[in-house]
């Protein structure tokens, strides 16, 4: 008898217009991989098309592609009988999924058991009430709330709690009512008018945490109960921004180790009262002069700070929390080469500040919308490792505009708009502040108006002075040492001296103002530990050693934006799954924290660097890659990069997707292989109309068309006749529009964008970046291409483009190709 | 930019930024990887002689906070990091730690590459002496290879004199070895009646007070270079009175019962070490400081046995006394800086003195 592998479903995520899914992905194939390699087969659902992980045979046995809903999860279920079920990938969404199919009955009827976050727990994270009972009974700081129903009772609550206090009416008339309220008149009118409202005639009257320190507090918990804290991470901004608006910085910089302690005691009890075996998420809310601190906010989820935190601090979460599913204790786990024995219940420690910057898709905000608030409004986000937080921080805003440093719009701001930008928080705040500084306001009057403590503003005046310096003395040496120590992008040292980029770094190369590389792994230096990470900074010891195998140097998309989402991600991903297997050594140079690619079962070498000239460069010059891939729409680094002759330079297609073909006819496109000899068809698909535009755009395609014998004719006449249009080997997407009269015409011959890639290579079953790889670079040995002569779709499908407006409150947002953030994708098998 | 610079015994020379007293000083060289409270850990005299490097690349963020010392009169010799913040932001903003280190005439150099020196520290075979110089010539190594550190630590830490630290409680005699004030802090919250004694009080002395239970303070330096004396009291005073001791007062517990330490290159210091608690399995973190280490085998098992370990270095972390209500731990249970999961332990301390109360 054959041994029977236990099943498990992987509960993947929903593609999200706010980027949570692609987030998600890093660690779906960590975990998958991880639960794998004990021995498991494992299944994951998800109709995010960008999703590398159900791609990976190394990590997903089978991967299902439809939407996460309780009724195809309870299917699933059916179908495979899994002994387990991870609920903790899917988010939020995840959570209420699975507490829909715990309701259905059909984990018990099939004895299915939740890994990570028991059912008692999902429940109570679905409603918050509950879970704030649970938090009271086992008194954890939470901020003040009460109901009352009349003017002197909310009184006597706000005498108590002080000033600010939110008033809002219970079950409303017509519209929520919600204010924060200062002193007694504000109050009382919002009382009355609550009161009012209130279909009940009773407001709650809770405690304003809007100004105080938002920490938050990672835990890592094993079943027997095992606890360690992974990293403590503390908000630039205070509350009242979104903590995704936020940036965040790890090890927590102004906090006292007696607040900590605090915290994280508290962090460790919730983690245990719940029960959850992984990740869980606490965030605070710290009054530090009242000396008191609030629990705001529970997450036992893996998330985007979990990545963040994987990448910080070079401790490997996805590995780890995939053998606690599998059932592993921490004292057990044995990490893989690189690790010392007992390295996955060592609490990370770090001699590096880490950073994460949000990143706002500014060209669709405007006006009261580019106000931050409790709504999160960014998209992606990039991280920024350096040995002081001024580097750190410089790395990550710099991260592919260093001159904005300069300052030049801000100078323009009067006043007032300034002082109003200060007060109210807005996108791009970051330059508003350094603004303000430069402009003379103090540390401390900035602090009083921002929240934002002090310390903050001093590091950064450091970099302002001597950005200051740099203006009055050009080509001074000194100077360009302190400030390259600081982690001045040369790029505004070059433009605040009116030289090149190019003079910068010989000047630099010429005093020996080199770049040094560290290893970003959790032990601050005490264990010999090989983590092949890097960060680079300008310091005595480089410890980045080169491979003599050979090697391919991928310089990634950044952090996700519109237009592209983890589409680039996922192409990179599958290209260096074909590398990895023809035996180069990859080498990755990214800055998106949740970036799939940085992940160590991708890249055999690591750098987290931004992706500008100056960081590339350096790091091509020590690498001498046989192979240097970059994203085309870097012209920018394809133009400044000083490469050696023995590194071939390979542009990938098109990463933005930038096709402006909309028509009010309908349209099909063809998408197209040739490998230099030969055109192959790989499918054609149609698009829908937009009911809201009337137009036909790629964002909403199906597969396969139905043609008429006179109407394939065309199309295939078509096809060759474009045949002379396409020179280079590549990937094509040839655009067909239906005229009124029934003829078919060519509307443009365009790179098959990296969205319709990934789509088709799930549907087609075909590992088109792999091959794109393979007839790009013309050294991998030829594939067999059977499968490309006659590809079929697996089933029939629809892809769907999804937009960020309605998460962002966006009015009349465009919903075309420019702006597309993710996607979902349905499969209909052949025989329905 | 390099106005300061600090050298090690073993040659090398580390570039760069003074900050604190601008002396001239001489210390054995330790890293320690704690990211948080460097105030508690430069006002900890366990430091004593020595110059501690941060691995953590920030500190000073806050200043200096008037509810956090460890002790009144710090004892390093002086402090390693790659930055310094020039800045008060706590409650009181009173004091940068710029200001507090040079009124305490303790010298810093910052913009040094400490993960360099760490590397150094680490993969050296002994610990290196290290020394903060103007500038790095051969006079200044002269210097350095010519300095005797004094092998008589506690002597130089300890009170010279009894004091107490009244309270309504249980009477608590702490013997001074480098006194930490979270211990007192820990016996004030558990309103113990406190009286603090030099390091070579002697039994007769300690049990004329009649106290309810006797603390072990930590401090710096070799156990073995304490008088028998020492040794004596601790042998005469388990025997009669709960006694609990921590990191220096643990070497010396064990040592007084039959085991021997050894020194450790690299010192440890940190947080971040899992340390199982061998009745339960249960891990923990704590606090650490140690440059001396109590080997398994090295343990008397007719006398102690084991309580904690350190599943890192293999190290005997905690003992507790076969015969009499006597245990000891290696790491700091009262953190300050670091994890309060061991904290329990002073509840045992005061268990183990009312049950002897009831007696």
């Amino acid at each position: 008898m054959t041994e029977q592998k236990d099943y498990v479903l992987i509960v993947g995520t929903e593609s999200d217009t706010l980027q949570h899914g692609d987030e998600q992905d890093t660690l779906t194939l960590e975990i998958a991989a991880s639960m794998k390699k004990r021995g498991f087969t494992t299944v994951l659902i998800s109709s995010n098309p960008f999703s590398f992980s159900l791609d990976a045979q190394m990590a997903v046995d089978h991967a299902e592609i439809v939407p996460v809903t309780s009724t195809n999860v309870e299917n699933l279920i059916e179908q495979y009988h899994p002994k387990y079920v991870v609920p903790t990938l899917g988010g939020r969404h995840g959570f209420e999924v699975m507490q829909e199919v715990a309701e259905s009955g059909v984990l018990q009827k099939n004895n299915v058991e939740l890994l990570g976050s028991p059912l008692s727990t999902i429940r109570q994270i679905n409603n918050p009430v509950m879970l704030s009972r649970t938090l009271h009974l086992m008194d954890a700081p939470m901020k003040k709330i009460a109901t009352v129903d009349n003017y002197q009772a909310a009184d006597d609550i706000v005498s108590q709690i002080g000033y600010p206090a939110i008033i809002r009416s219970i079950m409303p008339k017509t519209s929520s009512f919600w204010r924060i309220v200062h002193d007694k008149s504000e109050m009382h009118e919002a009382v009355t008018i609550g009161l009012q409202r209130s279909r009940a005639g009773q407001i709650l009257v809770q405690q304003s945490l809007a100004g105080l320190k938002e920490i938050e507090v990672i835990v890592l918990r094993d079943a027997s109960g095992t606890m360690m804290q992974l990293a403590m991470i503390e908000d630039i901004d205070p509350i009242g921004t979104h903590a995704g608006d936020s940036v965040a910085v790890t090890p927590t910089q102004t906090l006292l180790d007696r607040e900590i302690q605090d915290m994280r005691d508290t962090a460790f009890a919730i983690t245990r009262k719940l029960r959850v075996v992984g990740i869980n998420h606490v965030q605070f809310a710290l009054d530090e002069d009242k000396e008191q601190f609030y629990v705001i906010k529970n997450s036992p989820y893996l998330d985007r700070m979990s990545t963040f935190v994987s990448r910080a601090t070079g401790y490997p979460v996805g590995t780890v929390v995939g053998q606690l599913y599998a059932g592993m204790n921490l004292v057990d786990i044995h990490l893989d080469h690189g690790y010392y024995r007992h390295a996955a219940v060592t609490e990370p420690t770090m001699d590096r500040i880490a950073v994460r910057v949000p990143v706002w898709p500014s060209s669709i905000l405007h006006g009261k919308n580019r106000l931050l608030s409790t709504q999160k409004k960014s998209l992606g986000s990039v991280i920024g490792i350096g040995r002081s937080l001024v580097e750190a921080l410089c790395k990550a805003v710099s991260f592919d505009r260093g001159e904005d440093l300069r300052l030049q719009k801000e100078r323009e701001l009067s006043e007032d708009d300034l002082i109003s930008g200060l007060i109210h928080p807005q996108i791009g705040r970051f330059y508003l502040l350094m603004e303000a500084l430069r402009r003379g306001y103090s540390p401390d009057e900035l602090s009083e108006m921002t929240k934002i403590d002090e310390y903050y503003f001093v590091e950064l005046r450091k970099m302002l002075r001597i950005v200051a310096a740099l203006n009055n003395q050009p080509g001074d040496e000194d100077l360009l040492q302190q400030a390259k120590y600081l982690g001045i992008p040369d790029k505004l040292i070059a433009s605040l001296w009116g030289i090149g980029e190019g003079r910068v770094a010989a000047l630099r190369h010429n005093n020996g103002i080199n770049r040094t590389y560290k290893m970003v792994e959790p032990t601050g230096g005490e264990f010999g530990t090989d983590v092949e990470t890097y960060y680079s900074t300008f310091e005595m010891e480089d410890e980045s050693k080169v491979e003599d195998s050979p090697s391919v140097m991928i310089v990634g998309t950044g952090p996700f934006r519109l237009g592209i989402g983890s589409a680039g991600d996922y192409f990179y991903a599958a290209v260096m799954a074909k590398l990895r297997h023809y035996g180069y050594h990859i080498i990755v140079v990214n800055n998106n924290p949740s970036s799939v690619i940085l992940s160590p079962l991708l890249a055999h070498k690591r750098y987290i660097e931004p992706l500008i000239a100056e960081n590339i460069q350096s790091i091509v010059g020590i690498e001498h890659p046989d192979y240097l891939l970059i994203p085309s729409s870097r012209e920018d680094l394809i133009d400044q990069l000083d490469v050696n002759d023995e590194t071939h330079l390979l542009v990938m297609p098109i990463d933005r997707n930038t096709r402006s073909i909309n028509s009010h006819l309908p349209l099909y496109n063809c998408d197209l292989l040739y490998d230099g000899n030969q055109l192959f068809k790989l499918a054609v698909t149609a698009d829908y109309q937009s009911p809201i535009n009337l137009n036909y755009q790629a964002t909403h395609q199906y597969l396969p068309v139905e043609l008429t014998d006179p109407d394939k004719a065309q199309v295939d006449r078509l096809i060759d006749q474009c045949g002379s249009l396409i020179t280079k080997p590549g990937l094509y997407q040839l655009v067909l529009a239906v005229q009124q009269d029934g003829t078919i015409q060519r509307e443009g011959v365009l790179p098959l964008p990296l969205s319709d890639v990934a789509f088709l290579s799930k549907v087609l079953n075909i590992d088109l970046p792999g091959l794109y790889c393979q007839i790009a670079t013309n050294v991998l040995d030829a594939e067999p291409q059977t499968k490309v002569e006659n590809p079929r779709p697996i089933a029939r499908a629809v892809y769907q483009a999804q937009f960020p407006f309605q998460a962002l409150r966006v009015q009349n947002g465009q919903l075309n190709v420019k702006n597309v953030m993710g996607a979902t994708m349905f499969l209909f098998p052949n025989d329905q | 930019m390099a106005d300061r610079y600090l050298i090690l015994e073993d040659g090398s020379v580390f570039p760069g930024t003074g900050f604190g007293a601008p002396a001239v000083t001489f210390g054995e060289m330790v890293f320690t990887t704690v990211m948080t409270g460097y105030q508690e850990v430069i006002t900890n005299q366990v430091y004593h002689n020595q110059i501690v490097v941060f691995t953590t690349p920030d500190i000073g963020n806050y200043g200096i906070d008037r509810n956090i010392y460890e002790s009144i009169v710090p004892t390093i010799k002086g402090v390693v990091v790659r930055n310094i913040a020039n800045v008060s932001t706590n409650k009181q903003r009173r004091l940068t730690l710029d200001r507090y280190l040079n009124s305490m005439n303790i010298p810093g150099i910052a913009n040094v590459d400490t993960r360099a020196l760490t590397h150094r520290l680490r993969d050296a075979r002994k610990i290196l002496k290290g020394s903060i110089v103007p500038v790095p010539d051969e006079h200044a190594f002269d210097q350095l290879q010519a300095t005797v550190l004094t092998n008589q630590q506690v002597a130089q830490v300890s009170t010279p004199k009894p004091f107490p630290n009244p309270d309504v409680g249980l009477s608590v005699v702490v013997v001074d070895f480098g006194l930490k004030n979270g211990i007192l802090r820990e016996l004030s919250r558990r309103k113990c009646n406190v009286t603090v004694l030099p390091y070579n009080a002697t039994a007769e002395e300690i049990l004329r007070l009649d106290p309810d239970g006797v603390v072990l303070s930590s401090g710096p330096g070799n156990p073995a270079s304490l008088r028998a004396s020492v040794l004596q009291m601790i042998r005469e005073v388990e025997a009669k009175v709960p006694l609990f001791g921590i990191g220096l007062g643990h070497e010396l517990f064990a040592v007084a019962n039959g085991c021997s330490v050894k020194p450790i290159v690299p010192e440890h210091s940190g947080m971040n070490h899992p340390i199982k608690e061998v009745i339960t399995g249960h891990i923990v973190y704590a606090t650490q400081n140690q440059g001396y280490i109590l080997t398994h085998d090295a343990v008397d098992r007719s006398q102690l046995y084991v309580t904690y370990v350190d599943l890192l270095d293999g190290s005997v972390q905690g003992l507790r006394h076969r015969d009499y209500a006597a245990f000891s731990v290696q790491f700091f249970p009262d953190g300050a800086p670091g994890p309060d999961e061991t904290n329990g332990l002073f509840d045992e301390f005061m268990d183990a003195m009312r049950v002897r109360e009831g007696r």
